[in-house]
This record gives structure tokens, C-alpha cells and sequence, in this order.
């Protein structure tokens, strides 16, 4: 019974996860811009990764119990976790700093740090 | 497990979505964000495949996977924007 | 680099070797005595090289209180995650695309750079914001996917992530 509850529970992450990285995927195909793709992929990636394998760490669980591969993969998560917006920022200052045009409703403008204060 | 072959399938769909980014661009901003995307569903293909193929190997090539995803982009991203890696 | 090994070199190098050796030891789960040898030299000389650029924290009484804290604040960023996913997925999904980005900058009172450093990476990850550029004196550039996301940051003058950021770290008084 409890295996048969965890298996439900372990299909269902994968599935959420799964979703949201498809999701993440139509948003890099369907945004304007390079900026709004990124709120696509930084969000949805990190969860969906994150989700997936904290599925897959609770299949490892209920089939051999508790070893060093669930723990591989909670060092994947944490790991992910934190870096995920450090990759994103950084890719994000430097599109932002070289002058890349940035689509807003009024229009493509670029943005400059002086005009904003 | 079986059925984790329909969520790589699920994922390598989604890759291939963004794979089109890649190609049609249209700047390296685009390029670089899809190859930092594509890079994190690598590493769960990797994990999931380690299960189909039952091959505990393959997790250390996913943990591996992970920082030089990190690495690569925050350093091509700090090329792009000084035109130097090294200080 | 790295200077003498005074306390505070002390306890970061200590720090950084047993982080290292534990990620060794999880890592390969071998416990033969030639592999925790190779894992011990390995994390000695990382630990020497790298130990004051991997441990941010000054004062180690401080750090581990910053620890608790820090734990107790995951439960709510986690929250915000799902909920900031929830609303990309809304906005990907809808037919009409519901976004209008723009870009807004606030001041924070916050001073070190590991408090800025989470409080730029937290409003990456909750609803329709992405930091761009942190300032020195603690200005922070935001974009935001629309209006309300935006608006939920700027509302409230010290708003409630940069109060909760800046009480894992010493730097403000518990919010509301």
C-alpha cells in the first residue's frame, strides 16, 4: 500500500517537473526578448530540475532505502539551486551592459543605469 | 523503472524547442541562454538514464554536468561583457 | 592571498577543509585507508588555497546564528518559488501573453556582501523579477515581468524579502 502511494507520488513529481520544463521551454520559444526569456528559463528550470529529482531521490528511497546516490542527487539539487540565478544574473548584466535592446510595450528601448535615478 | 523513458522522451522534446532558439537566435544573449537551458535538462536526462540503464555511473557524470554548466555560462557571460576572462 | 592564520584564518581554513573532506567522503562512500588519505591532501590543498574566498562570514558566532536563521527561512522562499512558477507558467501559457517588462531600481539598508548576495539571488527567484546590477551602497536594479510583481517590491519602503534577508544577517530588526 505505502509503495504503491509512494510510486503515485514519485510519478507525479516527475510529471509536474517535467511540465515546467516544457514550460520553460514554450516560454524561450514564444517571449519577445532576451530578458523575458530569461524569467522563463531561470524560474521553471530550477523547479522543474529541482522536482524531478526529489522524485527520483524518493524512488531511490522506497526501492533500496537510503544511500549515497539520493545523496548525489541532493547535492545536484542544492548545487542548482543556488547557482541557477547566478548563472542567469550574470548573463543578464552582461546583455544588459553591452546596450542589448530590451522590448517593453511602448517598444524596443535601451536601457542605461543614469537615465533611471 | 519503464516509464521513466516517457519523461526523457517528455524532455528531449522539450530540448529540441529550444534547440530551435539556438539556431534562429537572433543574438548570442539567446545562443548562450539556450545552451544554459539545454545543459540543465542534460543533467536530468543523465540522472534518468542512469536509471533506465541501471548504471549508478551516471549520476557523478550529472553532478560533473551541473558545475561545468554553471562555469561555462558565468564565464562566457563575463566574456561577453569585458572582452577578458582573466583579470 | 591569504594572509597569516590568525583565529579567524584558523576557523576558515578549518571550516573549508571539513566541507571539502565531507563532500569527498559522500562523494566516493570507499572507506579504505588509501582513498580518505587522497581525500584528506585533496581537501587540505583546496582548503589552503581557496578558504578565505569560501567562507564570506567574518564572525563565526554570528555565522552560525545566520545558519539557524537562514533554515528558517527556506520554508518561505520555497513557497515564493512555487508561486513564482505558477505565474510563469500563467504567463506562458495564456494566449494573449500577459507581460510588460520594465526595469526599477530601490535602496536597501543592507551592508555585507553575502546579505545583498541572497537578497539579489531571492528576488531572482520569486515572482517576475530578476536582479541586474547590485550597488555598493545597496541599490539594486530589478527587472520585473509586469506591474504587480514590480509594484510588490516597491510598496512597502523596507519590503518584506530585504526585512527577512536582513534579519538572517544581523543587519535589521525582526519584520512587522
Amino acid at each position: 500500500m505505502i509503495e504503491v502511494l509512494g510510486l503515485t507520488l514519485v510519478t507525479a513529481l516527475l510529471a509536474i517537473g517535467a511540465f515546467l520544463m516544457l514550460t520553460a521551454a514554450i516560454g524561450m520559444i514564444r517571449f519577445p526578448d532576451v530578458y523575458s526569456r530569461m524569467h522563463a528559463s531561470g524560474k521553471c528550470d530550477t523547479l522543474g530540475l529541482s522536482l524531478m529529482l526529489g522524485g527520483l531521490i524518493l524512488y531511490q528511497i522506497i526501492d533500496q532505502g537510503f544511500d549515497l546516490v539520493s545523496v548525489k542527487m541532493l547535492f545536484i539539487i542544492f548545487f542548482v539551486i543556488f547557482t541557477g540565478p547566478i548563472a542567469i544574473h550574470s548573463l543578464f548584466r552582461a546583455a544588459i551592459k553591452s546596450g542589448h535592446e530590451m522590448w517593453t510595450r511602448d517598444g524596443w528601448i535601451q536601457w542605461k543605469k543614469e537615465s533611471n535615478k | 523503472m519503464v516509464y521513466f523513458e516517457a519523461f526523457i522522451w517528455v524532455i528531449l522534446l522539450s530540448t529540441s524547442l529550444v534547440l530551435y532558439r539556438i539556431i534562429k537566435g537572433p543574438s548570442t544573449y539567446d545562443r548562450m541562454l539556450g545552451v544554459n537551458v539545454i545543459g540543465t535538462k542534460t543533467i536530468i536526462i543523465l540522472v534518468l538514464i542512469g536509471y533506465v540503464f541501471e548504471r549508478p555511473h551516471f549520476f557523478d557524470i550529472a553532478l560533473l554536468y551541473a558545475i561545468l554548466n554553471f562555469i561555462a555560462t558565468v564565464v562566457i557571460a563575463k566574456y561577453l561583457e569585458r572582452g577578458r576572462i582573466c583579470e | 592571498m591569504h594572509g597569516k592564520l590568525g583565529s579567524i584564518g584558523t576557523f576558515s581554513f578549518v571550516f573549508t577543509f571539513f566541507t571539502m573532506y565531507l563532500f569527498w567522503l559522500l562523494n566516493s562512500g570507499v572507506l579504505e585507508i588509501f582513498y580518505l588519505s587522497l581525500g584528506a591532501a585533496c581537501a587540505f590543498v583546496v582548503a589552503y588555497v581557496f578558504h578565505t574566498r569560501f567562507t564570506l562570514v567574518k564572525d563565526y558566532r554570528r555565522a552560525l546564528k545566520s545558519l539557524v536563521y537562514f533554515v528558517a527561512y527556506l520554508p518561505w522562499i520555497s513557497w515564493q518559488i512555487i508561486l513564482s512558477n505558477w505565474d510563469i507558467v500563467k504567463r506562458v501559457l495564456s494566449p494573449g501573453m500577459p507581460i510588460d517588462p520594465r526595469i526599477i531600481s530601490f535602496q536597501s539598508t543592507l551592508k555585507s556582501d553575502i546579505a545583498m548576495t541572497t537578497l539579489g539571488n531571492s528576488i531572482t527567484l520569486t515572482p517576475g523579477t530578476i536582479t541586474i546590477d547590485i550597488d555598493p551602497d545597496g541599490t539594486f536594479y530589478v527587472h520585473s515581468l509586469a506591474r504587480e510583481p514590480a509594484d510588490s517590491l516597491l510598496t512597502t519602503p523596507p519590503s518584506e524579502m530585504a526585512a527577512r534577508v536582513g534579519y538572517i544577517f544581523g543587519e535589521s530588526r525582526k519584520w512587522k
